[in-house]
């Protein structure tokens, strides 16, 4: 009877061993691909549609959507939100996971990738950008550059490949520039992140074959060359660039515009058999899948009042997609013997379960039972931020003074009309396009 | 055999565990009406008590250096100030206006220096006399180009060094201020006052 017992809450417990996220996705880009932010809101508003154990998701996609929704404050409110729940599950999850050892993930709340828990930090700095909320903005980069330093002094030998975020380092010294135009101490802050964002892009170079942005390379010689560093800026084995001097530029306004293209890749799951001396047992483990997007690149087109028209390339400044396939494998490289110890200890129960029934039959009747059960509990955790873009491009124009029409060339000659801005001397204006959905 | 029942019984007692922690979630909250000037740290940031301190201290630190005397024994009057711009140079989002106001505050309670209104704040008093120029009867519409310049300004910034390890984390906050003398440039006091915290995370829950 007791034995009974046993089984049937072990049975109980596997069935119950977690389920993903109950959000409709498709429905939720059908809604913004139409452009019908309220129904897109709507998909992601209800914390409880996703779970208790999905709660960072739910945090994260209502900052995705609200985002793309124009809707940048209440973005930041729930990054902000996501960022401190994130990095509370994170430090819990460096202690014990019994739940999960056990059983599988989804039995512990989603803490996200690191990568993700990065992004968090870099979506906010580009929506307080867009605000022209400069002060904000480098508050949110400094924290991206902190928390990854700090996930890679954890990971000691086993580190990330992922420890800089270029793009982070670039925008961020784009800030400063913005910040305090034409300021030595602007120019100078701007310097050091260029300087970190040319090592990460060359790393980025070698890591995922994004070749360094042409447009960074200019910036980062202008500041440089204002900021007397020009030497130790050309040391880098780079094409040579030209560059418009920064006095060329000093009373020029400058459009930003960043651009989020493509979907965030998905997870799916890895299963393989591991031979054990008490027979195979199963192995699951999550896998990013990419999504290639058709349509890559844009151009920036500013249209004066006088019919000037000026045109700037977007080119890629971070690769999500990239990022997110060599974090994920830099992962498993770190937990591969954790799952292999969950595995074992689940066989060893699943043995030992079967051995208290009576026959033999019974006892072959519950291996088979048992296993087959955890043939399906054995679920890689293939939670993730699936709002993400896969990837960001970039430009900057310098132009003078005055009023613009703006709009976004994409391709198969589709345009996107981004308004009307005004930008004064040395003034910046973040401009931000989503073709993700 | 023992371990196995020990792993069946554990997994049973996670999952009750589980059931109990939802069923504890909705518990109803409580609320105690607290003093302004309770110390309470709730997440380690900086927040209400540190952005009061340290306006006091620093500006008590200001006013008793020699600048003041010197100013007063010059123009016997005592020097007008104005507070500029307190940067945030930390890792968060720290709302600079309140401890603008607080170091406000902490200078005109002093009464040893007088005080003029912000860039933002003039504005709003401009418009306001430019509105009674109109609407106003003369004896009572205040006059435009009356209004005092401050001698000298202060300005700074807030900076944090982190350093943590696994839950633990050591937060270092440095403000640093400057009273600049408007007409020669001259730095009449620079200030700086440091808070160190620990915190230990244990807390989960978004």
């Amino acid at each position: 009877m007791r034995r009974r017992g046993y089984a049937l809450s072990l049975v109980l417990v596997l069935l119950l061993a977690g389920c993903g996220s109950g959000v409709d996705y498709k429905k939720l880009a059908s809604r913004m691909s139409a452009g019908d932010c309220a129904a897109a809101t709507r998909c992601v508003q209800k914390a409880e549609e996703y779970g208790r154990n999905q709660q960072l998701l739910h945090l994260m996609d209502a900052a995705a959507v609200n985002m793309y929704c124009g809707r940048y404050a209440e973005s930041n409110d729930f990054l902000h939100l996501a960022d401190q729940y994130a990095e509370d599950l994170w430090t819990k999850s460096l202690t014990a996971e019994t739940a999960a050892f056990l059983l599988n993930d989804y039995t512990i709340p989603y803490s996200g990738e690191d990568f993700e828990r990065a992004l968090i930090n870099m979506l906010s700095a580009v929506n307080y950008a867009v605000l022209s909320n400069y002060e904000d903005a480098l508050v949110e980069c400094r924290r991206l550059n902190n928390k990854l330093e700090f996930y890679n002094s954890k990971y000691e030998d086993k580190k990330n490949a992922y420890k800089e975020d270029a793009f982070g380092r670039y925008l961020s010294g784009t800030i400063y520039e913005a910040e305090d135009p034409g300021s030595l101490e602007g120019l100078d802050n701007a310097f050091i992140d260029y300087h970190k964002a040319m090592d990460a892009f060359k790393d980025y170079q070698s890591q995922y074959g994004t070749p360094v942005p042409q447009v960074f390379l200019e910036d980062y010689l202008r500041v440089a060359e204002a900021t007397g560093r020009l030497d130790e800026a050309l040391e880098s084995p780079e094409a040579p660039v030209t560059w418009a001097s920064q006095e060329s530029v000093r009373e020029m306004g400058r459009l930003v515009l960043i651009h989020l293209n493509g979907r965030a890749p998905v997870k799916e799951q890895d299963k393989v058999l591991v031979p054990t001396p008490r027979g195979p047992i199963t192995l699951a483990f999550p896998r990013f899948v990419v999504w290639p997007s058709a349509c890559r690149g844009s151009a920036l087109v500013a249209r004066s009042a006088a019919g000037r028209e000026f045109r700037a390339e977007t080119e890629l400044v971070e690769d999500i997609n990239a990022i997110a396939l060599r974090n994920l494998e830099d992962r498993r490289g770190r937990v591969v013997l954790k799952t292999l110890a969950r595995a074992a200890a689940k066989q060893a129960a699943i043995e030992g379960i079967s051995r208290q029934m009576g026959s033999r039959e019974a006892q072959a009747a519950a291996r088979l039972g048992l296993n087959l059960l955890n043939l399906v509990v054995e679920r890689a955790d293939t939670r993730s931020w699936r709002t993400l873009p896969g990837e960001i491009f970039f430009t900057r124009m310098f132009v003078p003074p005055g009023s613009y029409a703006l709009r976004a060339e994409l391709c198969e000659g589709r345009s996107r009309d981004l308004g009307t801005v005004r930008v004064g001397p040395g003034e910046t204006r973040f401009l931000l396009l989503d073709t993700i959905f | 055999m023992r371990k196995t029942r020990g792993a069946v019984l554990l997994l049973a007692g996670l999952l009750l565990a589980g059931f109990f922690l939802v069923g504890l979630a909705g518990c109803g909250k409580t609320v105690k009406r607290v003093e302004t000037s309770d110390v309470i740290d709730l997440s380690g940031r900086w927040n209400d008590t540190d952005s009061r301190l340290v306006a006091e201290e620093m500006v008590q630190d200001a006013l008793s250096r020699p600048w003041l005397e010197d100013f007063r024994d010059a123009r016997g009057a005592r020097p007008v100030v104005i507070v500029g711009t307190v940067r945030n140079r930390s890792t968060e989002h720290i709302n600079t206006q309140t401890f603008v106001k607080d170091l406000e505050r902490s200078l005109l309670n002093s009464g040893r220096v007088d005080f003029v209104a912000s860039r933002i704040e003039r504005e709003e008093i401009r418009e306001e006399r430019k509105d009674q120029a109109v609407y106003s009867s003369e004896e009572t519409a205040k006059e435009h180009g009356r209004e005092i310049g401050a001698d000298f300004m202060l300005q700074g910034s807030i900076n944090t060094i982190e350093d943590r390890e696994g839950g633990k984390m050591v937060r270092f906050y440095q403000v640093n201020l400057e009273l600049v003398n408007l007409e020669t440039n001259r730095k009449a006091w620079i200030g700086e006052k440091q808070i160190k915290k620990f915190i230990s995370r244990s807390r989960l829950g978004p």
